[in-house]
């Protein structure tokens, strides 16, 4: 099933996948601080972490318990995305 | 201290609230309601490991490992479908029928360390930040779901990967939410079979999904009866 990437920094994503319970996947290849930094640019960074965007997204990360991998997750008005990065 | 400090304080947390769809940022973090509720479903470690790991590991393999290994033992068949989350309300209940129908009591919950002792930047302990859970198995959904970021964090963040099992032996989920493509692997015992292929049938448009990132030792199956199986022998 193909989705829309939640935004541009994004868009060459693969393709992104429906999970159980509407959240939506994707696998990107590249540096991860710097797709990170790309998605999370001129966001406004929260104490936890976090960084909100001007338009109300919210992003997250996450290491993996099982391999250490880089995942970014971004909230889009209720709707969850993850993103996990491949070096 | 207790044995689920680590998780209540990590999981307390507002940068957790963003996975969550049952509890707004606002109502986030009230530690009196989670605490209650860890006091009623937390599984000590003594309990698990007197009475539960013994039959965790009666009914799963390759625990450390995971997908794409096959994590059930040889005697059980097999049910993949589409992970990413815990559980939903649908197939909570569709789950929740087949226990009651084996007959158990009870639904333990764990989460898989894969045999880490702390986290990859070593900034935590798992074992006190990892879920070991015990609930009834008639539980209702508002009820499961009644711990505010507890059970938001163990039910809605789509990283954790849990073994569920109950007192019979019988039966496991295996839900690999961190495999790169996530699924839910479901084992039962043969006489378990007609139930479980019952409830946990899936559509052909979901069953071409998973068959296309099916692992290997899990795509050896018959494929077509209305779920999306693998035998518990698959070709080599």
């Amino acid at each position: 099933m193909r989705l829309r990437p939640p935004m541009p920094a994004v868009a060459n994503a693969e393709k992104f996948t429906k999970l159980k319970g509407g959240v939506q996947q994707a696998i990107i290849k590249g540096n991860a601080q710097d797709i990170f930094d790309a998605i999370s640019k001129g966001g406004q960074k929260l104490p936890d972490g976090r960084v909100k965007l001007p338009d109300g997204k919210l992003v997250g990360i996450h290491f993996s318990t099982k391999t250490g991998e880089f995942t970014i997750d971004i909230n889009k008005a209720g709707e969850i995305f993850k993103i996990r990065i491949n070096p | 201290m207790r044995e689920f400090e680590q998780l209540f304080n990590e999981y307390s947390s507002e940068r957790y609230s963003m996975y969550s769809r049952t509890i707004s940022e606002s109502n986030w973090g009230n530690k009196t309601v989670a605490e209650a509720y860890l006091d009623r479903y937390w599984l000590s470690l003594s309990e698990y490991n007197q009475k539960w790991k013994p039959i965790q590991d009666r009914i799963f393999v390759n625990q450390e490992t995971g997908l794409p290994q096959r994590v059930f033992a040889p005697e059980f068949e097999l049910i993949v479908l589409i992970g990413g989350i815990l559980f939903t309300k649908e197939d909570f209940a569709r789950l929740q029928e087949c226990i009651l129908a084996v007959g158990d009591k009870s639904l333990v919950i764990v989460e898989n360390t894969f045999g880490r002792s702390t986290t990859f930047d070593n900034t935590s302990l798992l074992e006190g930040r990892t879920f070991r859970m015990k609930y009834p198995a008639g539980i209702s959904w508002d009820e499961l779901t009644s711990g505010n970021f507890v059970s938001s964090v163990m039910i809605e963040m789509p990283h954790n990967e849990y073994f569920l099992f109950s007192e019979s032996a019988s039966w496991g989920r295996y839900a690999a939410n961190d495999y790169e493509n996530p699924l839910d692997v479901t084992g039962f015992k043969r006489e378990h079979a007609a139930v479980f292929r019952e409830k946990l049938c899936v559509s052909e448009a979901d069953q071409r999904e998973i068959a296309i990132c099916l692992p290997p030792a899990y795509s050896g199956g018959e494929m077509g009866t209305g779920c999306a199986r693998a035998d518990s022998n698959p070709e080599p």
